[in-house]
């Protein structure tokens, strides 16, 4: 039996579907686009559940996740699970109330049973039971000894007496100012009627939407010639008139207002603080940042050790020559880089979850959003911005906390300008053979460049990306709690298997092609002058030429640098004599100015294929294309600039 | 008078939410609308915090000059 969990974000539906379906779950992506789908199975009884998480919306209307709970929830699933809040059951029921004329069998779980209490709210299950004509179980999620309850509830629900069948109207609530028969005579289930009153269609409705689309225009113009206002918010208006008065009716407050929120509004005072806000968050910034790197780099040591000790195996092996090169240089080195980024990664997310539970993430976002602001950024972007220093991929992950399409797309595609740590190791070599007395400031002005070039292009995109509105953001501030252990652990051991399976796929295959570039023909040495690359290499280097570094190794280094940008380092050396000569030969090759420019390069050109694969997952391969030839067009120009420029100055 | 106008601490009534559709099926999705009673917990003429019930919300700058509202008197009720 297929059943769809859906309600409001921050209600615990991760929670309770974490519960049920344990590691039986599974994640991808709901088909052509790049929302999340979890699905997950449980067995009770002897019947078998498939649970879908659909994504957490606050009400049915034409944005990406709402599409896409209500085509699962007419064409998917057989029965809905509402998870509500109990605190905030007004809201929940404006939801509810909505998909309750679907006409499919629903049960509503209450969730935050301890906060309620502990804020006074006392809700009348029963009265709320016979008003809604549902099922109902109130418990606090977070206390696993309620697993047995929900799992009981949810047979009881939909199995061993399936859960009626309820259609309050909401409609006829607007019989005031509605033509009644017309509104009868539209042929439809109500749920769709108030979806495309609220010109909501999606692709499962287009169909019924044709049919009755003349009709449905003919109420609109009614409704809005009658109130003067628009039928969407004149339905919206309606559902929550009714949503709060069932709350008004159900619910007993034992504690003024002023008491309830008492914890989270003094926390608040402190970390939203005018003056301290923008320090603190600072502070726990820096702190997350310092163990992502403090715990991640001796993990990722003994990872890199591992694959070192591979490397040795199969060198000290007897084997086909050509098969040893492809095993040690193509794989090892290929796969092996990346993978041992992953302790890094998981560490990124286990912090970025932990502040995203806790509920301190929203207040971050608040916190920023007048400094952002005066960059036309979102308050929002701040926290991917931040995370890109350390490493792009979790930073364009983490660019799901901004809901709007367009800021988020923008923040995914200005994330790579910021300096991940793969590019320092480029920086600390040439500046320590060219800027010895300034290295530090010349690897701070890179930083800094990086920042800005972001913050223009974001207002670039900005002017050219058509917002649907633009307004500064509205976001809820949920309460404060502490992280559950096993949703962490559970979320690390999800992000980790994604980013395992993504070594294994894009990442192996361009490691192959690299690889044989740089191997083939066969007789030549591995990445030198003969082989294909470095013809490769010869054929663009021209484009490099006003840049001032309109050679071979230049180019080839790049090419070789957007599998991860420490390989600049690395294939450089190679080129130049190796680890002794290096440094006197590069001098030979860059002058001061030409070194800089190339920074400059390398700072900006083509994220990495980590990068990019994750741009392509996050945002869709058209984007991914985009961001590649965006940010080389931004990287030649600029480094072009800088040495023409400075060509003429000296 | 604008919610940007209203000092740390003060209860308002919403008179009127003006924008578009996005933001005001946003905030009302949220729990919010005319007629409702909220504290401005946080103002920095910018971004804002308010406070209904058990409903708290963020504002982000800019969105302080599309909420209309008048003062009510205090009473003890919420």
């Amino acid at each position: 039996m297929k059943i769809g969990i859906i309600g409001n974000p921050n209600v615990g539906k991760t929670t309770i579907f974490n519960y049920l379906t344990g590691l039986n779950q599974k994640v991808g992506n709901w088909p052509g686009v790049t929302v999340e789908k979890k699905e997950g199975v449980f067995t009770y009884n002897g019947i078998e559940f498939k649970i879908i998480d659909l994504p957490g919306i606050y009400e049915l209307d034409n944005s990406l996740e709402a599409k896409i709970a209500i085509d699962a929830m007419i064409d998917e699933v057989e029965g809905i699970i509402y998870i509500g809040d109990s605190t905030k059951i007004g809201r929940s029921l404006y939801l509810l109330l909505h998909i309750l004329q679907l006409g499919k069998p629903v049960s509503l779980i209450l969730n935050y049973k301890d906060f309620a209490a502990k804020q006074g709210i006392e809700v009348d299950i029963e009265s709320l039971s016979r008003i809604l004509n549902i099922n109902i179980l109130q418990i606090n999620a977070r206390d696993e000894k309620n697993l047995e309850f929900i799992q009981d509830f949810i047979y009881n629900s939909f199995v061993s007496k399936t859960s009626h069948i309820t259609k309050n109207s909401v409609l006829s609530h607007l019989e005031t100012f509605v033509d009644k028969e017309k509104l009868s005579k539209l042929g439809i289930n109500e749920f769709y009627s108030i979806l495309f009153l609220k010109d909501v269609v999606t692709p499962k409705t287009e169909f019924i939407y044709q049919k009755v689309k003349e009709n449905i225009n003919y109420l609109k113009n009614i409704i809005e010639k009658n109130t003067g206002k628009t039928s969407y918010e004149i339905i919206s208006e309606t559902i929550y008139s009714i949503s709060y008065s069932i709350e008004k009716e159900v619910i007993k407050k034992h504690i003024p207002i002023e008491d309830r929120l008492a914890i989270s509004n003094n926390i608040d005072k402190v970390v939203t603080n005018k003056y301290f806000g923008i320090p603190i968050f600072a502070f726990i910034m820096y702190i997350m940042f310092f163990l992502v790197f403090e715990i991640g780099n001796p993990i990722s040591g003994l990872f890199k050790s591992f694959f070192e000790t591979i490397g040795v195996f199969i060198d000290g092996k007897d084997i086909n020559p050509v098969l040893k090169s492809f095993l040690s240089s193509g794989i090892i080195n290929g796969i092996g880089s990346v993978l041992v980024l992953l302790p890094n990664i998981v560490l990124m997310f286990l912090f970025m979850s932990i502040l995203e539970d806790s509920g301190y993430l929203a207040r971050a976002a608040f916190v920023m959003d007048s400094f952002m602001h005066r960059f036309n950024l979102h308050g929002k972007s701040f926290i991917p911005m931040f995370l890109g220093f350390g490493c792009n991929v979790p930073a364009i992950m983490a660019t799901r906390i901004i809901e709007s399409r367009v800021d988020r797309l923008i923040t995914i595609l200005i994330t790579p300008f910021m300096s991940c740590s793969a590019r320092l190791p480029v920086y600390i070599m040439f500046t320590g053979i060219f800027f010895k007395e300034k290295q530090g400031l010349v690897v701070f002005s890179l930083y800094f460049i990086g920042i800005i070039v972001a913050i223009i292009s974001a207002n670039i995109f900005k002017r050219i990306f058509k917002d649907e509105e633009r307004f500064g953001f509205i976001m809820e501030l949920p309460l404060y709690q502490i992280p559950q252990i096993k949703k962490l652990i559970l979320h690390m051991w999800e992000r980790a298997l994604i980013y395992i399976k993504k070594a294994g796929s894009i990442i192996f295959l361009s490691s192959i092609i690299i690889w044989a570039l740089s191997s083939f023909p066969f007789n030549v040495e591995y990445a030198s002058e003969d082989t294909y690359i470095a013809r490769i290499g010869k054929v663009i280097s021209f484009i490099f030429i006003p840049a001032g570094f309109g050679f071979w190794q230049a180019s080839v280094s790049l090419i070789f640098g957007i599998f991860a940008k420490e390989t600049v380092v690395s294939t450089m050396t190679n080129f130049f004599g190796g680890i002794d000569d290096v440094s006197h030969r590069l001098q030979l090759y860059f002058s001061p100015l030409s070194a800089y420019s190339f920074l400059i390069m390398t700072l900006l050109y083509m994220p990495c294929i980590a990068t990019i694969s994750v741009i392509k997952a996050e945002a869709g391969t058209r984007w991914a294309i985009f961001s590649l030839f965006y940010t080389l067009f931004v990287g030649w120009l600029l480094s072009t600039i800088i040495y023409q420029v400075g060509k003429i100055l000296n | 008078m604008f919610i940007i106008d209203v000092p740390e601490g003060s209860e308002v009534v919403i008179k009127e939410i003006i924008g578009g559709k996005g933001f005001i099926s946003k905030i009302l999705s949220l729990g919010i609308r005319s007629g409702d009673k909220v504290k401005v917990i946080q103002n920095r003429k910018g971004p804002i915090i308010i406070v209904k019930d058990s409903i708290k919300i963020a504002l982000g700058h800019g969105t302080g000059k599309k909420i209309i509202v008048e003062e009510c008197n205090k009473s003890g009720e919420d």
